[in-house]
């Protein structure tokens, strides 16, 4: 969602407060061709690391070695901040401190949902914490499948 | 999600006469002086992608930095030819050794809308230049008579905790078995290869001038070397850099020579044939020494 008046070149997510004050981010959704359509948000990371916390070099040369750590988790449902934390402490403990590998998440798309999760979702307006909880966790957590990609 | 940019920032050097990490300088081919340290908006690009498709992070990333001669980000532009040597104040003397700088990475992504800046929380060291006195390897004594297992401790420029806490953390590399070497020439011209056991790396302050204010000294433990001949030994010590294109191992000519004199002792009887009229004989075997 973009903002077209004072904030106008601010993209924001739209998201209500629960009973505890926590913000639930909720992802935009809509119809497109007859079907129910949600837009992912896409959250990552990138971090560079030498393999070495000190390089030795006899001349004014220096041969530098970067390995990189990415991840890419799409969201469709609602989430938190906390949330998103989680879910990069998950993608973490896949993360060897040797290997060099990206990790992506599943991006959730409406036809993976059970009636039962499509009832709740719809439902969704605000403030329980705890249906917002468990949705949250059955809709993104579940769904996060982290795939490894090496070189 | 590909890499756009590659920086080193927030750059600083270690100065031995203030004892202070200090901000790092370069100048540009047109003698311009720009200080790389923290906050001065000035960084050295390792990668740009320019009109490319990025750098897939899936893959690792490897490139030699000359630091006479390198591309720097000023926040508009990346120009090339910039040094941290030369002769104007806060620029490092050209004979300048034993150099000791630290750095923050940051990886800029293609996007083409907000392009995402990540940037590493911890801080990388690099000693370049790496000096060392003559006199920077001290082996046991031993070898002159057979066999001979030698201690050896190898003096190299450090990082000591005044520098930095924790300090021994840092040197991973030299604690590594495999990143040493000690060879054996024999009298009669042949090499022999040995790895090492066990290298442990201390860190402390020095005030020999090579090693600018710390020295890292690495000691390891050497099989059993085979002294079986008589004649003059040279046992190298060498090590392979990590921060080094296909250059190999540096072999250092602090060299530990000897001359071994090694005896054997040859048994022989005076006479070939020995007569008994019962089942005991009594034998005589005289040894005589000998160079092998």
């Amino acid at each position: 969602m973009i903002y077209k008046g004072q904030n106008q070149r601010r993209t924001v997510i739209p998201s209500v407060k629960n009973a505890q004050g926590l913000t639930v981010y909720i992802p935009e959704k809509g119809m497109r061709a007859g079907r129910k359509w949600f837009k992912a948000y896409a959250y990552y990371s990138l971090t560079a690391a030498q393999p070495y916390p000190l390089l030795f070099s006899f001349s004014s040369e220096a041969y530098i070695t970067i390995n990189f750590t990415s991840t890419a988790i799409s969201i469709t449902a609602p989430f938190t901040l906390p949330l998103l934390r989680f879910y990069q402490l998950e993608a973490a403990k896949l993360i060897k401190s040797s290997a060099t590998l990206s990790i992506e998440a599943e991006a959730q798309s409406v036809e993976s949902l059970s009636k039962e999760q499509m009832k709740e979702f719809e439902g969704k307006k605000s403030g329980d914490p705890i249906r917002d909880a468990s949705l949250v966790y059955a809709l993104g957590a579940a769904k996060f499948t982290p795939t490894r990609k090496t070189p | 999600m590909n890499i756009k940019l590659i920086e080193l920032f927030g750059l600083q050097v270690w100065n031995n006469s203030s004892g202070k990490w200090e901000d790092l300088s370069a100048k540009n081919s047109e003698s311009m002086l720009a200080s790389l340290g923290p906050k001065k908006g000035h960084s050295i690009v390792l990668y740009d992608a320019g009109v490319g498709t990025g750098l897939d992070p899936v893959s690792t990333f490897r490139q030699a930095m000359d630091w006479k001669v390198f591309a720097v980000n000023d926040g508009t532009a990346i120009t090339d030819g910039w040094s941290i040597f030369g002769d104007e104040a806060g620029l490092l003397i050209n004979d300048a050794f034993s150099i000791r700088i630290r750095y923050y990475l940051r990886v800029t992504d293609m996007n083409t809308g907000t392009p995402g800046v990540f940037s590493s929380n911890e801080m990388y060291y690099q000693i370049i230049k790496v000096s060392h006195p003559v006199d920077h390897i001290q082996f046991s004594s031993g070898g002159e008579a057979g066999p001979w297992a030698p201690m050896v401790t190898v003096s190299l420029p450090g990082i000591s905790n005044k520098m930095v806490s924790d300090s021994d953390t840092l040197f991973s590399w030299l604690s590594n078995s495999a990143n040493w070497q000690a060879h054996l020439k024999l009298p009669n011209g042949e090499i022999r290869k040995y790895s090492v056991t066990n290298p442990t790396v201390k860190t402390g302050d020095s005030a020999e001038p090579e090693y600018e204010g710390a020295v890292a000294t690495v000691d390891f433990r050497l099989p059993m070397l085979q002294v079986a001949q008589s004649g003059s030994y040279t046992l190298t010590i060498s090590l392979l850099p990590n921060a080094q294109g296909s250059g190999g191992y540096h072999v250092f000519d602090d060299v530990y020579a000897w001359t071994a004199t090694i005896t054997a002792m040859s048994p022989s009887m005076s006479d070939p044939l020995y007569l008994s009229f019962g089942t005991n004989t009594f034998m005589v075997i005289d040894f005589a020494q000998s160079l092998v």
